[in-house]
């Protein structure tokens, strides 16, 4: 994928050096002066009043919708429009186009977060406007059919109304009956991701309409081509990127806030290509009546957490199967409907069969269904599965699909596989053979991370260990006292005592009691002075894991204070005056 | 034309997202006689209650490893229905440091299988119960420094217990990393295990029950018998 994208690149810096150097320096000063003179020139060249209300929006939305904030998508957009202003009447299909366009308030209600104004001068004063949630899409036009939803999730109303981070958006190019979609997640931790997955959706959505309508009215479509389609997508996308941290800039506040992921589709009935970033994911049914995911989700290790639009990772997928249908999700209704990578993105097909194979022939239909759907995924049993927040957007050909085959599902089949796969999983979380319980003590581990400051000690008898009984008696033995013996160490383990309040005092080592017979005459003793049943057990406690150091013991009393404090210094006096 | 929307989701399947405890329970010499005998029981009654709920069923691996003069893994991670109840004998120093460090390599070890067969899970509870105070003082610090860690990197959810009078709470709040504005610990006497435990599993049950895109869980209230230490 790295050397795909490499190879974009390329390609796109070789278009751009195709440009004379004087040429995109001066356009890019020119760029919004002439992208409105276009706009206000070809307003009044339409005939039909009724049409050009109809499609005064959609034109407003391409003229103004680009930030033009990159220099060279500045230079490329002015290119642009230079050539549109070449085209001086629209064809009769367009016309016709115009007709069909039924396109339901949402570019009229989308902030203007795109605005074409000098930034310079209205930034200070014109704040930018939340973004308002989104009201479906829908459109239809010659058996193409989309729509798109979007809604807030559970999770947001529930915590202190978090906004709706998610974003989409469909649109179809003016001049060829081409649809374009994306949809953005706004990454929940980013406090203006909604912002940012607005931004990054209308920008990646303006400059491909604006280089599809501009290359088809040059007749210089290349709609065919899948690495310059490639290309054109890997450009959006870095706008989309590049207008982000803009936006981010002009709101004075961290890129990093605005994170989102973002999934494009650019669709002509039969021809699908795709630009991923993110865990959203595409789900298409092709000819051949197969039906899969044919994105990745680009999550990192935990399960919540995703590789944003940010992160760069970005997939350009053009594909090579004849496509009747697709959705595109954002993991609220993905992850609902298509299983994780342990169920090998199983594609749950009853839920995309009412999608893909309900016949709409005009654009009230297209309406009917999305609102039905609408109203499905804020239904009761759809928010109990899913918090999050979620957008679907459903792209079709009625004319393609009406004959191409349909994928068959198999409830059974289906119950089978999640059996099987469950047991496999089960089998590798669950071994018939479990660990044996071990038994033997283990030497102190060597935590690589975790390794504690290591405190060397001149007097390394501290260092030996005294666990076994036998070198316990051993070293206890008079004639073995004088000097310590290591003879007992292990070759290749070091043992290093971390605290210096453990150091051993040479003088009290002679004289500790250290026996089990001096123990037991101490805890006799404690008794004796009436010492109370806890702290009697936690003397024997402490002594047998000071390895009958009664020092030791009396230090670590020092927490308790008072009596028990007092009761095991007088008791430890005793043992003396006794012997 | 009429458009007909019915709700079609593919039926639910319980192995989502896990929820794995590591239970770290104290046998040392100072738990002879009557406590380790409720231990006992309260672990078995704690298999007992994991079983009955169906909620949890399929979400819920539970690990138990004791500590005395060592640590061993009675049982390694079983899922709440295949819970067997370990019987504990005391005896022995508290080896609690090297039992943490025990139960969290084991946590670690068990997500990197979630991971590798793409499931989701919860962060991982860590419950420790002792009467007693750590004797294992050579992995103390390395084991505080490495558990701070993972409680302020969210890795793992600590659940301290101290059981009956001789425990010492101060140290078993000394795990928590200092920023750590509330640092609780569970106080119980030794006849209170197993509403601890009951506590436990119903804790357990709805954390595994709930979406964490809601933020925080309600956990179910303490029994009378356990105090809260902060």
């Amino acid at each position: 994928m790295d050397k795909k994208v490499q190879a974009m690149e390329e390609c796109c810096e070789n278009e751009r050096s195709a440009l004379p150097e004087n040429a995109q320096q001066e356009a890019a000063p020119l760029a919004a002066e002439m992208t409105e003179e276009a706009a206000s020139e070809e307003r009044p060249a339409c005939e039909s009043p009724a049409t050009v209300e109809e499609s005064l929006p959609l034109e407003q939305e391409t003229d103004s919708g680009n930030a033009a904030a990159h220099a060279e998508i500045v230079a490329v957009c002015a290119e642009e429009t230079v050539a549109s202003d070449t085209v001086e009447q629209k064809s009769p299909a367009v016309e016709e186009m115009h007709h069909f366009v039924a396109k339901a308030e949402v570019q009229k209600s989308a902030p203007q977060l795109s605005s074409e104004e000098p930034r310079e001068t209205h930034a200070s004063e014109e704040p930018v406007q939340p973004p308002e949630v989104q009201k479906p899409v829908s459109l239809f036009f010659n058996g193409l059919t989309g729509f798109g939803i979007t809604q807030q999730g559970e999770s947001h109303k529930r915590k202190g109304n978090i906004p709706c981070q998610d974003s989409m958006d469909v649109r179809l190019l003016q001049n060829k009956p081409i649809i374009l979609c994306a949809v953005a997640d706004g990454v929940g931790e980013c406090e203006y991701s909604h912002y940012g997955s607005r931004k990054a959706v209308t920008t990646v959505l303006d400059i491909l309409q604006r280089r599809l309508e501009d290359a088809a009215a040059q007749e210089t479509f290349v709609f065919r081509d899948h690495a310059r389609m490639q290309g054109l997508m890997l450009e959006a996308f870095r706008a989309a990127l590049h207008a982000v941290d803009q936006l981010a800039e002009e709101m004075k506040k961290l890129p990093f806030s605005f994170q989102s992921t973002l999934t494009a589709a650019v669709y002509d009935g039969s021809q699908l290509y795709i630009g991923h970033a993110g865990d959203d994911g595409l789900v298409a049914l092709a000819a051949d009546g197969s039906c899969k995911m044919l994105t990745r989700r680009h999550k990192g290790e935990a399960s919540n957490s995703v590789f944003p639009l940010q992160a760069r990772n970005m997939d350009f997928i053009a594909v090579d199967q004849e496509i009747t249908a697709f959705a595109l999700m954002t993991d609220g209704v993905l992850d609902a409907v298509v299983g994780n990578e342990a169920f090998e993105n199983r594609v749950y097909y009853p839920f995309f069969k009412q999608l893909f194979e309900t016949v709409l022939i005009n654009e009230v239909d297209v309406r009917e269904i999305c609102d039905a759907m609408d109203q499905m995924l804020a239904s009761k049993e759809y928010r109990e599965r899913v918090s999050d927040d979620l957008s679907l957007v459903v792209v079709t050909n009625q004319q393609l699909l009406i004959n191409s085959e349909k994928p068959q599902f198999d409830a059974e089949a289906w119950n089978r596989q999640t059996a099987e796969i469950t047991k496999k999983i089960n089998a590798k979380l669950y071994p018939s053979d479990p660990p044996k319980p071990k038994q033997k003590r283990t030497t102190p581990r060597n935590y690589v991370e975790y390794t504690p400051p290591k405190i060397e000690h001149a007097d390394d008898k501290r260092t030996a260990p005294e666990q076994e009984p036998a070198i316990r008696q051993k070293r206890s033995t008079p004639s073995e006292r004088d000097r310590p013996d290591y003879s007992f160490q292990r070759p290749g383990t070091s043992y290093v005592s971390v605290s210096d309040k453990h150091a051993p005092d040479p003088v009290q080592q002679e004289k500790r009691p250290g026996t089990q017979q001096q123990t037991e005459e101490f805890l006799s003793i404690l008794k004796t002075l009436g010492c109370g049943e806890e702290i009697w057990l936690w003397a024997r406690k402490t002594i047998a894991a000071e390895k009958g150091s009664l020092r030791r013991v009396r230090n670590r009393a020092q927490i308790f204070g008072g009596d028990a404090l007092d009761l095991i210094s007088e008791a430890m006096r005793n043992l003396e005056k006794g012997e | 034309m009429p458009i007909n929307i019915s709700e079609k989701l593919p039926p639910k399947h319980p192995y989502e997202r896990h929820l794995a405890a590591a239970i770290c329970g104290d046998r040392s010499g100072s738990m002879l006689g009557e406590p380790i005998k409720l231990l006992n029981e309260a672990m078995k009654f704690f298999g007992t209650e994991l079983a009955a709920d169906s909620l949890s069923q399929g979400r819920i691996d539970v690990t138990v490893l004791s500590f005395g003069s060592d640590v061993r893994t009675e049982m390694g991670f079983r899922s709440a229905e295949e819970y067997q109840a370990p019987t504990f004998t005391a005896g022995g120093s508290t080896s609690m440091n090297q039992a943490i460090n025990e139960a969290l390599d084991a946590l670690e070890a068990r997500k990197s299988e979630y991971k590798s067969n793409g499931m989701t899970y919860y962060r991982p509870w860590l419950f420790v119960f002792t009467d007693g105070y750590p004797t294992d003082s050579n992995l103390e610090a390395a084991t505080k420094a490495r558990l701070q860690d993972y409680i302020q990197r969210k890795k793992v959810l600590y659940i301290p217990m101290a059981i009956g009078k001789g425990a010492d709470i101060a140290c078993l709040q000394s795990y928590y990393p200092a920023s750590e504005p509330l640092k609780p610990v569970l106080k119980c006497e030794p006849s209170a295990l197993k509403d601890a435990f009951k506590w436990l599993s119903t804790s357990m049950s709805a954390t595994s029950n709930s979406d964490p895109n809601l933020g925080n869980i309600q956990s179910p209230p303490l029994p009378n018998t356990i105090a809260l230490g902060l």
